[in-house]
């Protein structure tokens, strides 16, 4: 009998958890061409160079370094930024911060 | 037909459960029934399944039944629909950027003017105390939106809601323009829709700014719109909505006659010196300044939106700033249409 009770509708959406195609994973750093993608926000400065630090300090030394800074911190990098970064970059180091 | 996930005993169990479950703005919601989804979908002229509101940089698709539930738990009406959905799809706009604005520090409300007739048609109210309470369709519209935004987007507080501080407007800050004492044409007249349309028009902003000024002509109160345009708080580059009460209007009116005097005049002399801003730590570097030394929160005079609204009486005006950063997020409006229109548009 559900006649007198009354009924919950789930308000909430999932998120879509299908997983994206992965790039090719660079089994060693060392000597690679890093892209470094700013927020354009000091704090994203400031940790991307700290988890490159981090990396150097392990030994893992890039051959070239390529800073690049997207143009409006909360939007998605521009189509030709990512392209740039394919194109001239073995891995790169992104960071969000205030 | 969507179905019901559980059953409870009494209406304070129900509502206990919403809470609980983190699906409310902490106020307390109103159960929906099968029915009244329906009813809702009707009054939208949208279909169970349709997808209504999609964010992929969240990946979440919102389908039409979600956005029924949603505006019921938040008080809603159904005839409110049109313009719920018509703000949803302003929302979804990538201009308008609702994946930062929903989850910044900076704590944004969504501030929804509502144009034409569908004003009067839902009682929307764009007189006195239109920001405050006492109408339904001003407090549940912007409330089924945070509730949206809540439940569909996971903008919960504290997860990917991280708003410093937020803002009051995160509860509702919806109103319609007071086109009936504005002495210029609407926003959306200006915006190119004909004055028999009905339009939403979104942007992520902080909470009003009071501009009070009893005494002044003209020029008094342009000059004390500036003063609160350009004070160190709130400087940050981006667009704006001044919303002038009937009384600043037609004092201003005698003067400017058009909203594009205003901003002009607004933008000239709405400044703050660059060197204030590196002395206060708002900017660190410089490189942002005109050739006299001087920032301004407009990047242009269209930078300036002008509504009219408030009560008759009154010298309060107040001034509505974008949330984010130059162009982080910028105004964007869409048309609101009959249910009739929206089934033809997917049938």
């Amino acid at each position: 009998m559900t006649e007198n009770r009354i009924p919950i509708f789930d308000p909430t959406v999932e998120m879509n958890t299908e997983e994206g195609k992965l790039a090719k994973r660079v089994s060693d750093l060392n000597q690679k061409k890093c892209g470094l993608l700013w927020n354009s926000k000091i704090g994203g400065e400031k940790l991307m160079h700290f988890i490159l630090q981090e990396l150097q300090k392990k030994g893992i030394t890039p051959h070239e370094t390529i800073e690049l800074k997207k143009e409006y911190d909360t939007r998605p990098a521009e189509e030709e930024m990512y392209e740039e970064m394919a194109k001239k970059c073995d891995f790169v180091i992104t960071a969000v911060g205030d | 037909m969507i179905e019901p996930i559980e059953y409870k005993e009494s209406f304070f169990e129900t509502v206990d459960f919403y809470h609980k479950k983190g699906w409310t703005d902490g106020l307390p919601i109103i159960p929906p029934t099968k029915e009244m989804i329906r009813t809702f979908l009707d009054s939208g002229g949208i279909r169970e399944g349709q997808i209504i509101f999609e964010v992929p940089e969240r990946k979440r698709s919102v389908e039409a039944e979600k956005i029924a539930i949603n505006a019921i738990l938040a008080g809603c009406l159904p005839v409110y629909m049109p313009v719920l959905i018509s703000a949803l799809e302003a929302m979804a706009d990538p201009d308008y950027n609702v994946h930062a604005s929903a989850s910044s520090t900076g704590g944004a409300a969504p501030l929804m003017v509502v144009n034409g007739p569908v004003r009067p048609e839902i009682s929307l109210n764009s007189g006195t105390n239109f920001y405050g309470p006492g109408s339904r369709a001003n407090a549940s519209i912007g409330r089924a939106i945070r509730l949206v935004l809540i439940n569909c987007l996971g903008a919960k507080p504290g997860l990917m809601d991280r708003s410093t501080q937020g803002n009051p407007g995160k509860y509702s800050l919806t109103f319609g323009e007071n086109e009936e004492l504005s002495p210029w044409e609407s926003l959306s007249v200006e915006l190119g829709f004909e004055k028999e349309e009905s339009t939403v028009t979104l942007l992520a902003t902080e909470g009003p700014h009071n501009i009070q000024n009893h005494y002044g002509l003209a020029k008094g109160i342009l000059d004390t719109s500036c003063n609160t345009m350009s004070s160190l708080g709130s400087m940050s580059e981006g667009q704006s909505f001044f919303v002038f009460s009937p009384e600043h209007a037609k004092i201003i009116s005698k003067e400017y006659k058009t909203k594009q005097e205003i901003k002009e005049y607004i933008y000239k002399h709405a400044t703050i010196p660059e060197k204030k801003l590196r002395e206060t730590g708002k900017i660190d570097s410089a490189g942002w300044a005109d050739q006299d030394g001087n920032v301004r929160h407009a990047l242009s005079p269209n930078d300036i939106f002008i509504v009219v609204a408030g009560g008759e009486a009154g010298g309060h005006s107040s001034w509505v700033p974008s949330w984010s950063r130059r162009r982080n997020g910028v105004t964007v409006t869409k048309k609101i249409f009959s249910p009739e229109i929206r089934f033809s548009q997917t049938s």
